[in-house]
C-alpha cells in the first residue's frame, strides 16, 4: 500500500512541481585549431557520480573538491569528445574553480586543447551523467564561425556544426581543402592511385616491359585516368551524400579493397591494358560511394550543398593531379632504369596487392587484421 | 513593441545566465560548498546502497525497481527532478518496450506523467487496467489524477469508483471527493472525506497528507476558510512530527495564507526550502507583499529571490522542460508584473492542465492584460464542468465588467 501511494501521489502532484533538473553548462570556442572553454557541472551531480564527500558528513568542502581535481577532470573528459571532421581533438582541464548558479555551486572546469587541423565540420559527443540521470541535460554555447547553442539529452548525445552561415567562398574553400586532405590522408585512395600511376611510364605487355614513348603521353594517360576516376567518383558521391542512394557500407568498403587489390595485381599480371580509364571510372563509382559516409558525417551546409560537393570533388581532382605531376616526370626519366622496374614498380605493386588483399579480407569478413584503413 | 520588449528581456536574461558569475577559487579548504541532503528512507537501505545493487545488475527487475521506487519516494519529499532522472535511468532497459513487467510499467507511467508525456503515460495505464495484474487498481487511481488534472472529473470519478474495492477506504474516498468536488458537489464530497479522515486514524502518513490537502482545497472552494486552515495546520503538524515534507501541500498552504492576507506567516513556513522553486516562488510573493507594506528588508529579499527565480525559469526553458509553465505564469504575473507573458504561458499550459488553480491564474492574467476575450476557453470549461469555487468569483465578476468595455 505504501509503495503504491508514493506512485499515485507523484502523479497527482506532478502538476505542482516546478524545479530545475540536473543541467551542465558547456561553453566552447573553436578558433582555427585551438579550442578553449568552460564547463560548469553541479557539485551535487559530481558527488552522485563520483562520491566526492570522502568523510561522509553530507557536507562538501573546497578541500574535498580540490583534492579530487584529477578524478573530476578525468571523469568529465571521458564524457566529452570533440571532433574536427573525422579526427578527435585533444581536450584537457586547465584548472578547476567554483561557480555559483541559481540552484547551487558548480565545479567550473577551464578547458583548453587543439584539433589536429582546422575543422570544416565540428562534431560534439556528450555522455555526462546520462547513465545515472535520464533527465540530465547539457546546455551548449559554442563559438565556431558564429555563435551556436545546443541542447544535449540522452536521445541527442551528438551535435554537429558545419560551415552554415559562412560565406560561399569560405564554404568552397573549406570543402575544397577537405577534398585535398581526403586524398592525401586516405590510404586506400592513395594506394589505388599509385596502382594506376606506377605503370604509366613502364607497362608490362606479355613478357616484355614497354617504356612510355613520351612524357606528354604518360601525363595525358594518367590525367585522363585521374579525371575519369574523379567524374565517376563525383557521381556516386553526390547521389549518396544527398541521400538519394545509400549502398551497404560493408559491400562498398570491400569493393574499394578489391579495387586496390586489382590495381596492384594488374601491374604484375596484366589483365587489362587498354581503356584503363574505364577501369578507373568503374572504381571511381565505388570509391565515391565509400567516402560519401565521411562527407555525410562532416555535414553539408543546407544552402550550399552544390557548392560544397563541387568544391570537395575539385579538391580531390586537384590533389590527384598534384600527386601525378610530382610523381610522373621523375619516374619518366628513370623509366628505362632497372632500378625503377625492380626497385619501385614491382615491389610497389606487390605492396599494393598485399594491402588490398588484407583489406578485402578484413572488410568482407569483418575480421580485424590490424591494418589501418585511412 | 511589447513583443520586442519581451524578447529584449529574454536576451538580457540569457546574457546574464551565460556570462553570470565568473568562477572563483574559495579562500580555504574548510569552506563549505554544498550540503548534500540525501535523507535516509526510514526502514530501508540508503539510495546509494540501492544504486549499488542496481548498478551491479542493471537488467534485474527487483534491483531496478527498489532503486527507482526509493528515488521516487525521495522526489515526493524533496520535489527534485534529479530523483526522477535516477528512476528513469534505472528503468532504461524497459523504457521503450510495450511489454514490460507490470510493476515497471506503473513506475514508467508515473515518470512519463512527470515529464508531461501524457499520451504515452495513458497508454501504459490503459495496458495495466486491461491486464489482470493487481497494478491495474493503482493505475486507475493514477489515471483519475490525470483526468482531474485535465479537467475531466466525470472520467476521474469512474476510475475512482472502479478501484474503490481494491484500495484502502481513505484512498478511495479522497479520490472520489476530489472528482466530485470538481463536478459541482463539493459540500457532500468534503463531508464524506472528513468522515473518512476521522475513521482512518491509522492511515499511512502520505495518504493522510494527500487527503488533508484535498479536504483543504474543497473547503476553500466552498469559502470555508477556518475549516481549510484546520486541515492545513493538522497536516503541517503531522509532517513536522514525522520529520518529512510534502512540498505540494506546503505550496497550497502558502497560497491559502497569501489569499487570506497573511503574508507574514509565510516566511517561517517556507524559509527551510529555498531549493524548491515552487516554494521559493511563494516565499518571494510573501516577501513582496511585506515589502509593499513597508518592510525594506523583505523587499530586498524579494528582489534577490526574484532574480534567482528568473534564472531558473530561463534555464528550464532552455532545457525545453514543460512542467513549469503554470509556476512561471504566476511568477510573470505576480512578481515580474508582465501579464501578457503570463497569459501566453497559461494559454500553453491550459492544453495540459485544467485545475481550478489554473482557471483562476488564467483569468487573472487575462484580466491584468486587459484581454478578457482570451479567457473564453476557461469560461466555457467552467460552465461545462459546473465547478464551484468562491475564489473565482471576483475574477468572474471582473471579466463580465471588463468584457463590454472592449
Amino acid at each position: 500500500m505504501t509503495r503504491l501511494l508514493a506512485l499515485l501521489l507523484l502523479a497527482w502532484a506532478a502538476s505542482a512541481s516546478a524545479h530545475k533538473a540536473s543541467t551542465s553548462y558547456l561553453q566552447l570556442r573553436v578558433q582555427g585549431e585551438a579550442v578553449s572553454g568552460r564547463w560548469d557541472i553541479a557539485l551535487r551531480d559530481l558527488d552522485y557520480a563520483l562520491g566526492l564527500d570522502t568523510d561522509n558528513d553530507s557536507v562538501l568542502t573546497w578541500g574535498e573538491v580540490r583534492q579530487q581535481r584529477t578524478r573530476i577532470a578525468d571523469y568529465a573528459m571521458s564524457r566529452l569528445t570533440l571532433r574536427a571532421d573525422q579526427d578527435d581533438c585533444r581536450l584537457g582541464v586547465e584548472s578547476l574553480q567554483i561557480a555559483d548558479h541559481s540552484d547551487g555551486r558548480y565545479a567550473s572546469l577551464a578547458l583548453a586543447g587543439a584539433c589536429p587541423h582546422e575543422p570544416v565540420g565540428l562534431g560534439l559527443n556528450y555522455e555526462l551523467l546520462f547513465d545515472v540521470d535520464a533527465l540530465h541535460r547539457g546546455l551548449l554555447n559554442l563559438e565556431f564561425r558564429g555563435t551556436h547553442s545546443g541542447l544535449l539529452a540522452p536521445e541527442q548525445r551528438t551535435l554537429r556544426f558545419n560551415a552554415a552561415g559562412a560565406s560561399t567562398f569560405s564554404v568552397f574553400n573549406q570543402y575544397f581543402r577537405a577534398g585535398v586532405s581526403h586524398v592525401w590522408t586516405g590510404w586506400d585512395h592513395m594506394l589505388f592511385l599509385a596502382g594506376l600511376f606506377l605503370p604509366a611510364v613502364l607497362r608490362r605487355k606479355g613478357c616484355a616491359w614497354l617504356p612510355a614513348a613520351s612524357l606528354k603521353v604518360a601525363l595525358t594517360d594518367t590525367a585522363v585516368m585521374a579525371t575519369a576516376f574523379t567524374l565517376a567518383h563525383a557521381l556516386t558521391l553526390s547521389l549518396a551524400a544527398t541521400g538519394l542512394f545509400s549502398p551497404p557500407t560493408r559491400w562498398v568498403e570491400s569493393g574499394v579493397a578489391a579495387s586496390v587489390l586489382f590495381a596492384g595485381l594488374n601491374n604484375l599480371v596484366p589483365m587489362v591494358y587498354r581503356g584503363l580509364f574505364w577501369l578507373a571510372a568503374a572504381f571511381g563509382l565505388v570509391h565515391g560511394a565509400a567516402i560519401a559516409g565521411a562527407l555525410i558525417e562532416l555535414g553539408l551546409p543546407a544552402g550550399d550543398r552544390v557548392w560544397a560537393l563541387l568544391a570537395f570533388n575539385l579538391g580531390v581532382e586537384a590533389a590527384q593531379l598534384a600527386v601525378l605531376l610530382a610523381v610522373i616526370p621523375p619516374s619518366f626519366i628513370c623509366r628505362r632504369s632497372v632500378y625503377y622496374r625492380w626497385g619501385v614498380l614491382v615491389p610497389g605493386s606487390l605492396f599494393i596487392t598485399v594491402v588490398g588483399l588484407l583489406w578485402l579480407i578484413q572488410r568482407a569478413f569483418a575480421i580485424d587484421l590490424g591494418i589501418p584503413s585511412s | 513593441m511589447r513583443l520586442g520588449r519581451i524578447v529584449l528581456t529574454g536576451l538580457w536574461v540569457v546574457a546574464t545566465a551565460a556570462g553570470a558569475d565568473p568562477p572563483y577559487t574559495p579562500g580555504s579548504d574548510s569552506e563549505v560548498l554544498e550540503r548534500l541532503v540525501v535523507p535516509r528512507l526510514p526502514g530501508t537501505a540508503s539510495l546509494r546502497e540501492l544504486r549499488g545493487h542496481w548498478a551491479a545488475q542493471p537488467t534485474l527487475v527487483p534491483a531496478a525497481l527498489a532503486y527507482a521506487r526509493a528515488a521516487l519516494e525521495l522526489n515526493r519529499r524533496e520535489e527534485d527532478p534529479r530523483y526522477l532522472g535516477y528512476a528513469e535511468a534505472a528503468l532504461a532497459p524497459w523504457w521503450g518496450r510495450p511489454l514490460a513487467p507490470p510493476e515497471i510499467v506503473l513506475l514508467r507511467a508515473s515518470l512519463r506523467l512527470a515529464r508531461m508525456d501524457h499520451a504515452e503515460a495513458l497508454q501504459d495505464l490503459q495496458a495495466l487496467i486491461d491486464s489482470p495484474a493487481p497494478e491495474g487498481h493503482a493505475a486507475r487511481i493514477t489515471r483519475a489524477g490525470v483526468r482531474l488534472n485535465q479537467g475531466d472529473p466525470v472520467a476521474a470519478l469512474a476510475d475512482c469508483t472502479a478501484a474503490a474495492g481494491h484500495v484502502s477506504r481513505l484512498v478511495a474516498v479522497t479520490c472520489a471527493a476530489a472528482a466530485q468536488g470538481l463536478a459541482g458537489d463539493a459540500a457532500p464530497a468534503l463531508a464524506a472525506l472528513e468522515a473518512a479522515l476521522r475513521d482512518n486514524e491509522g492511515a499511512p502518513l502520505a495518504t493522510e497528507l494527500w487527503a488533508r490537502g484535498v479536504a483543504a482545497e474543497l473547503a476553500q472552494r466552498l469559502g470555508r476558510s477556518p475549516e481549510a486552515r484546520r486541515h492545513f495546520e493538522d497536516a503541517v503538524r503531522r509532517m513536522a512530527a514525522a520529520d518529512t515534507t510534502d512540498p505540494g501541500l506546503l505550496a497550497s498552504y502558502a497560497d491559502f495564507l497569501l489569499d487570506q492576507g497573511e503574508a507574514r506567516s509565510v516566511p517561517a513556513l517556507l524559509a527551510p526550502y529555498p531549493r524548491q522553486d515552487s516554494l521559493l516562488l511563494r516565499l518571494t510573493l510573501a516577501e513582496r507583499a511585506q515589502g509593499l507594506a513597508g518592510d525594506a528588508a523583505a523587499a530586498a529579499a524579494a528582489q534577490e529571490h526574484a532574480r534567482r527565480l528568473a534564472l531558473r525559469f530561463q534555464e528550464m526553458r532552455q532545457r525545453e522542460d514543460r512542467s513549469h509553465l503554470r509556476e512561471q505564469a504566476l511568477f510573470e504575473l505576480s512578481v515580474v508584473g508582465n501579464p501578457e507573458s503570463a497569459l501566453q504561458l497559461m494559454q500553453r499550459s491550459w492544453a495540459w492542465q485544467r485545475e481550478p488553480v489554473d482557471a483562476r491564474l488564467y483569468l487573472r492574467a487575462a484580466l491584468a492584460a486587459r484581454r478578457p476575450e482570451a479567457a473564453l476557453p476557461v469560461l466555457e470549461w467552467l460552465r461545462r464542468s459546473g465547478l464551484q469555487d468562491v475564489r473565482l468569483q471576483p475574477e468572474l465578476a471582473a471579466a463580465q465588467q471588463q468584457a463590454p468595455s472592449r
